[in-house]
């Protein structure tokens, strides 16, 4: 099964306080891999960490999957400012769910954080417990999707794991849709999509990602043509290398029959390419989006 | 950019890591956080992201297929070292002027020496060190609390 990139997709790299969002795995690598990337950069940042695992999983083992670099966040651990926690620690003094419950418990937690000193608190959590506990799917959905007051502050961000072994393939879409953001399933994906506005290019390019990249860019100027412009939005593209960026400038030069080719980017990746020969292009302009906080 | 001051005990390697052309992602990751928990911050942080990669870029496409990145902080420097083990070059191969768009070589570590405060390029026992620096502006205890 293959979950679609769209409008609200971005890389794990990118999430920030305030941001809640949707992520999916179909093996355990994966599992791992992204919630240790969301985990590593929250305790970079100064914020508090917590992590909801899958309750099957022993807390000692999930911190050696998060974090199996000698010693990483160690001391994190031994100061508290990461943690591990079940569901039921997050809806005390109730014995069953509630989506009131947990959101109250979440607000605390987030006061706790900030008076502690932290910039903030991340949730990392593992759907599994939804099946753990037995819960009906539209009592998840419902607090998935009505959730947006926890994050208003910016102070509180999380990210939502979902097993797509173990959920149907219509609770996931479901619940992709229903966050504000959805997660390309690995640190180090690159995807992309075409609107009627244009390419949107999501995650790495790297030399990993570098033909899939370049066909895409190949791909919205065949489909352009005759329409003498292109839209390139870069702006969720969380890393960009030069071998890609002067793939982008050397299919920009040669695209004849184009009047103009907008590429939409973060300050960074503009100076990048003003740097490669982007502002030798004529038919090229580039517009600053979005900046990285 | 202000140099602040460092304990001996952070010239301690912050990562010491093995890398082969399947790692980069995980590499970069690895160095992110390192660097953010060293003080780096925007912009100088995505510039030394950067000019890492191109340097790993460079070891894994010319340099034997892998190497070895250490990243290191102190006297309020972050260091990078990427060690491979190819036939070896020298900063000759780093281009003086911006390469032009249809160069197939040269761009990456002319980018990185464009983005880091030093690149420097030696040769080891077994082929290249390179050696990217980057000013701090403040200095953070690893792992500690803001």
């Amino acid at each position: 099964m293959s979950v679609p990139v769209d409008a609200h997709t971005v890389a794990v790299t990118q999430l920030r306080l305030g941001d809640h969002a949707f992520a999916h795995y179909a093996d355990d690598d994966a599992r791992w891999e992204l919630l240790s990337a969301f985990c590593a950069l929250g305790l970079a940042g100064g914020e508090k960490v917590v992590v909801l695992a899958d309750p099957a999983i022993p807390h000692d083992e999930a911190y050696r999957r998060l974090f199996p670099d000698d010693g990483f966040a160690d001391k994190a651990l031994a100061t508290g400012q990461l943690t591990f926690q079940d569901m039921s620690a997050m809806i005390r003094p109730d014995r069953h769910f509630t989506a009131e419950r947990q959101i109250s418990r979440l607000f605390e937690e987030v006061e706790l954080a900030r008076r502690q000193g932290y910039a903030g608190l991340r949730s990392a959590i593992d759907m599994a417990w939804v099946h753990e506990w037995g819960l009906d799917v539209e009592g998840v959905m419902h607090r998935e999707t009505h959730a947006d007051a926890l994050f208003a502050r910016r102070q509180y961000a999380e990210l939502c794991s979902y097993d797509r072994r173990c959920f149907a393939p219509e609770v996931i879409e479901a619940m992709r849709v229903g966050h504000p953001m959805a997660l390309l399933e690995r640190p180090g994906d690159f995807d992309a999509y075409h609107s009627i506005n244009g390419l949107h290019l999501i995650g790495d390019a790297d030399m990993a990602t570098r033909d899939k990249f370049g066909a895409a860019l190949s791909k919205a100027f065949t489909d352009a043509s005759g329409v003498g412009r292109v839209l390139l939005d870069l702006s969720r593209l969380a890393f960009l290398s030069a071998a890609c960026a002067a793939d982008l400038l050397r299919l920009v030069a040669q695209a004849d029959g184009y009047e103009r080719v907008d590429v939409l980017c973060t300050r960074f990746h503009a100076q990048v390419l003003r740097k490669l020969g982007s502002a030798r292009i004529k038919r090229l302009m580039v517009t600053i989006t979005r900046e990285p906080t | 950019m202000t140099a602040s001051a460092d304990s001996d005990a952070t010239r301690l390697p912050l990562r010491d890591l093995k890398f082969g052309a399947d790692d980069l992602p995980r590499l970069r990751l690895s160095v992110e956080v390192c660097s953010i928990q060293a003080g780096l911050t925007e912009p100088h942080l995505s510039e030394f992201l950067l000019a890492v990669n191109e340097v790993v870029d460079n070891a894994i496409r010319h340099g034997g297929g892998g190497g070895h990145l250490r990243l290191q902080r102190h006297n309020g420097v972050l260091r990078c070292q990427v060690m491979d083990t190819g036939p070896g070059f020298g900063d000759q191969v780093i281009p003086p002027r911006q390469p032009d768009i249809d160069a197939e070589t040269g761009r990456g570590l002319w980018l990185a020496h464009e983005l880091a405060d030093q690149v420097t390029i030696s040769t080891g026992s077994a082929g290249s060190i390179v050696s990217l620096a980057v000013a701090l502006t403040e200095v953070e205890e690893f792992g500690g609390r803001p």
